[in-house]
């Protein structure tokens, strides 16, 4: 056999080592969980996670024996994760002007808190179409000037398809160039 | 510059094994390759007469005979959406790239011959949900699906996006085979530095394909429950953020723009060098810049957001970062035009599309460069300008390298030639059409016709009308083309093998390939692009000089 | 294939268009682990989400996560790291050509895996009674803070994957037990073993970062 594949003189014990070590990091991440370190907390947890996960990859998956270009698949799928999640909360972390930017969805609170008495939907849900029709007609009053008409089109009848849920009636009015934006 | 005594080989990849069974279940990449290139050619034309259409409609200020606005948005989401996920992305990777990247490796087949079939199923899987919700309906959200309005329009999404789910999972496994067959099957001597150009621009895409599309697999399942269950992640009724939507969506689009645009920069790298007759200059730029372009392709995609209410700060670091695509882009062109130089440059036809991708892809990228820029574009955005700019990149850029290669190894492919005569007049009229449906949307743009419209205002008209006529320019060449391409097939000259001269593995096999690609496994000579000490005499046979050819 | 002479000296699981086993083999596993990192991009997409709505609803993802139920959440970690162990041993015992050994640890997997199943089935069954769901499907009264059911959302939209990547390598797990009883597989072959087995690590990996980040919040 070439030397391709050393990983038959792996022994047993490595493995098992793994094992334990796995088990007693399970034991002690959900240990320090009871406590309260604040924002501490997710690190910890992370960092526990991020140990266990490298001694999978490293020794179950044989990545610390193989080729490096196996690990260096791996680590450029996990940096691109990084990436996009980093890039994508420099915007929902800071949202609004550059001097008052703040965390915060488009709108916080739910509107479907306020449409559907939650208590009631236990019982079969209620019947969310009854808001619809002012919420559309505030949509179309922004567009009455239809020469352009393209997206004009867009229904304006509060029929809304029976699969959809009652909550998303709110938006059934609007129209494309209400949604932020347009893409390139 | 066709061999003097050209044969056509008894047997080959097109008839052995013999036998439609044999085809519909091949292993072969050329045969695979070729069946792509027909499903592809056949959702080409669905989606060009469907953007003839909408040119019609534009010709004048009113609605035609389109009764609403809803037609028109289903027409213009239509032809996006079979546009981008069904003819671009697999045209040049899964159609050319599977049958050239093979031989050019000097090898075989690829890595994984069975997922190569299974690519091919799924993407037909995937194109049926697509049909199936044209027929069921069509969309009208755009390309883009955005929410929240794909979230509560009565179209039919669900089937549209189900769709473009299955065709990732076909992306994906093309990209997968690709990069492993890359490292592991290249011919012994056949070193990194040595592989032709087209091979690092499919190897750039893969790395694409790779990472982005999963992304939008997710984005499409997440989507998909939005609709079903309402889960509220991008629902702002429910507590979601749209915006975040936009986030998913464009971190895999953005770099999909690359997996459209690399592997046709691959294809010019090709043809700029065989048909200037002189060696690529700056081979390593050329090589590593694809992969830059691939790097910096995942840290652009905000600069598709400016006007949503992204935050101020991530709008100007997703504007910054975005020139950091002219750099490798701009290193390209350069060296193409730099081989171009002195060179002996033979006007056939794919380096007649050569030239038109030169062109059409520098107005295309400078405008992008406009676009990039957050002040501009705030100004700029969700106008014509931005619709013309991406023509240019899509079509003057990747469709054009997409002819440049379907000319350039329509002889490897089939073994016959086609009418160069009639090549050159598709070339001019696909050439004036297209800018004359284009540039003009430019001004239209900068002049504030909005995108997405299908009635305007009075003063538009004479563009608009314009560019209507552009586009029947445009449809002409290509039905031309379809005609002398067909007729080839039947009554081309044979082809030879080197019908051009050309020094890269797949043209030193017969024309059309045997079904194993060689007889014998090619062997390092010479490099792929030494024109100044390798010359192809009209027998096919290789000359080589003592000393480099002073130019 | 069957167009090919087969060489004497070429095993019938070595394809045409390799010159050796030792190609085809690398070429299968860096096959995978690409795809594995196609993977890693898929969960990475709900990770993000996930990362979002925690960054701005931290009271919320603390107060809805106390409804989870930590003991179930932490025997299940236990069976996929258990179950990761024996996929290890089973390829210990294939490279040493012990067939027995390998199917018993395969078995033991599958075993493993279906409890973690079992477990997840009554805990999202009692998730489903008690209206901790998704979206407008939500209708639990017992947590106060904004937007709870986007909470609900994401954990189902991230486990329910995980749970189905459980299935799919259940399958996989099931076609090389087969494929060991039958004899394919030997030390000198055992390519879709190694494969199924990357594939197995991958999802407790996932699972690992998913438990903190649902049951162990602060």
């Amino acid at each position: 056999m070439s030397q391709h594949t050393h990983e038959h003189h792996i022994p047993l014990w490595v493995f098992v080592n793994v094992f334990l070590a796995l088990i007693v990091l399970t034991g002690i991440t959900v240990w320090v969980s009871t406590f309260d370190f604040g924002p501490l907390n997710l690190v910890i947890a992370m960092a526990v996670a991020t140990v266990k996960a490298t001694l999978v990859g490293l020794f179950f998956m044989h990545l610390y024996y193989d080729n490096k270009m196996y690990m260096f698949v791996f680590i450029l799928g996990v940096l691109f994760v990084g990436v996009f999640i980093t890039l994508t909360m420099y915007d929902t972390m800071r949202r609004g002007d550059l001097d008052d930017a703040k965390a915060g969805p488009i709108q916080t609170q739910a509107a479907f808190y306020d449409s559907l008495d939650i208590r009631a939907a236990k019982f079969g849900h209620g019947d969310g179409h009854g808001t619809t029709g002012e919420h559309g007609s505030t949509a179309t009053t922004e567009h009455e000037d239809t020469t352009h008409a393209g997206t004009d089109a867009v229904p304006h009848d509060t029929t809304i398809d029976s699969t959809q849920p009652a909550g998303m009636d709110s938006t059934a009015g609007h129209s494309p160039e209400e949604t932020p934006a347009e893409g390139h | 510059m066709s061999t003097a005594t050209a044969t056509f080989p008894q047997k080959h990849y097109l008839n052995d094994p013999p036998g439609l069974k044999s085809w519909l279940f091949t292993l072969d990449h050329k045969r695979i390759g070729l069946m792509y290139f027909f499903a592809i050619m056949f959702f080409f034309t669905i989606g060009g007469i469907l953007a003839m259409l909408i040119r019609l409609e534009l010709l004048t200020p009113q609605g035609d005979f389109f009764q609403s606005g809803d037609t028109y948005n289903q027409m213009f989401t239509l032809h996006g959406a079979i546009m981008i996920f069904l003819f671009i992305i697999p045209s040049i990777p899964a159609a050319l790239g599977n049958f050239v990247l093979p031989l050019m490796l000097g090898a075989k087949d690829v890595a994984f011959p069975r997922l190569n079939l299974a690519s091919f199923y799924i993407y037909v899987v995937g194109s049926i949900f697509c049909i199936y919700s044209i027929v069921t309906g069509a969309v009208d959200t755009g390309w883009t699906f955005y929410t929240p309005y794909s979230t509560s329009t009565t179209t039919s999404v669900v089937s549209m996006t189900s769709g473009v789910f299955v065709l990732g999972f076909s992306s994906i496994l093309t990209g997968l085979n690709f990069i492993v067959t890359v490292h592991k099957l290249r011919a012994p001597g056949l070193t990194w530095f040595k592989l032709p150009l087209f091979v690092w621009g499919l190897y750039a895409t893969a790395i694409i394909q790779i990472l982005a599309t999963p992304v939008l697999a997710i984005t499409l399942l997440l989507l998909i429950l939005e609709r079903t269950l309402g889960i509220g992640i991008f629902d702002p009724a429910l507590g979601g953020d749209p915006v975040l939507y936009q986030h998913f969506f464009w971190f895999y689009s953005h770099p999909a723009v690359y997996i459209m645009i690399l592997p046709g920069m691959g294809i010019i790298s090709e043809t700029v060098s065989v048909f200037s007759h002189k060696k690529i200059f700056g081979y390593k730029f050329i090589a590593f810049s694809s992969l830059g372009i691939a790097f910096v392709s995942f840290l652009v995609w905000g600069h598709h957001m400016f006007t949503s209410g992204q935050s101020e700060l991530a709008a100007m670091i997703f504007s910054f970062l975005t020139f950091f695509v002219g750099i490798p882009s701009g290193i390209k062109v350069f060296n193409w035009v730099t081989t171009m130089y002195k060179g002996n440059i033979s006007l056939e036809a794919p380096m007649l599309y050569t030239l038109s991708f030169l062109f059409l892809f520098c107005i295309g990228g400078f405008t992008g460069i406009f676009l990039g820029a957050l002040s501009v574009d705030v100004h700029l955005h969700d106008t014509y300008f931005v619709v013309a700019h991406f023509h240019y990149v899509m079509m003057g850029g990747t469709v054009m390298a997409f002819l440049a290669g379907v000319h350039y190894w329509w002889p490897k492919i089939w073994g016959r030639m086609y009418s160069e005569f009639w090549a050159a007049i598709a070339a001019f009229l696909i050439f004036v059409g297209f800018n004359m449906t284009f540039f003009t949307q430019f001004v239209l743009g900068s002049q504030g016709m909005p995108r997405r419209y299908y009635t305007y205002l009075d003063q538009y008209q004479p563009l608009h009308g314009f560019s209507s006529i552009g586009s029947w320019v445009l449809g002409l060449g290509f039905l031309i083309m379809a005609f002398y391409l067909v007729g080839s097939l039947f009554k081309g000259k044979i082809a030879g093998n080197n019908p051009w001269g050309a020094l890269s593995w797949e043209w030193s096999t017969t024309s059309p390939p045997p079904h194993h690609n060689f007889e014998t496994v090619p062997e390092m000579t010479h490099g792929f692009y030494d024109y100044d000490t390798v010359l192809v005499n009209e027998h096919g046979e290789k000359v080589y000089k003592e000393e480099p050819v002073s130019v | 294939m069957s167009t090919v002479a087969q060489d004497a000296s070429h095993p019938e699981y070595l394809a045409h268009h390799f010159s050796d086993i030792e190609q085809q083999k690398e070429s299968a596993k860096l096959g995978m682990w690409i795809f594995l990192a196609t993977e890693i991009l898929t969960f990475g997409g709900l990770f993000c989400a996930y990362a979002v709505f925690r960054a701005w609803f931290p009271e919320m993802f603390h107060d809805a996560h106390k409804v989870l139920d930590l003991r179930l959440g932490t025997i299940n970690t236990i069976v996929l790291i258990a179950s990761s162990f024996t996929v290890v041993y089973a390829i210990y015992c294939i490279q040493r050509n012990n067939r027995t050994g390998t199917v018993i640890n395969l078995a033991l997997t599958l075993l493993f895996a279906a409890t973690f199943m079992v477990i997840k089935y009554f805990e999202y069954s009692h998730k489903i009674h008690v209206g901790q769901l998704p979206g407008h499907f939500y209708f639990y009264d017992g947590l106060e803070g904004t937007n709870p059911h986007l909470f609900f959302g994401i954990y189902f939209a991230m486990t329910g994957l995980h749970g189905v990547h459980v299935l799919i390598g259940m399958g996989l797990i099931t076609w090389v037990m087969i494929g060991t009883l039958k004899g394919r597989f030997s030390s000198e072959y055992y390519v879709p073993v190694e494969m199924v087995g990357l594939f197995w690590h991958l999802v407790d990996m996932v699972w690992i970062f998913l438990f903190p980040l649902f049951y162990l919040i602060g």
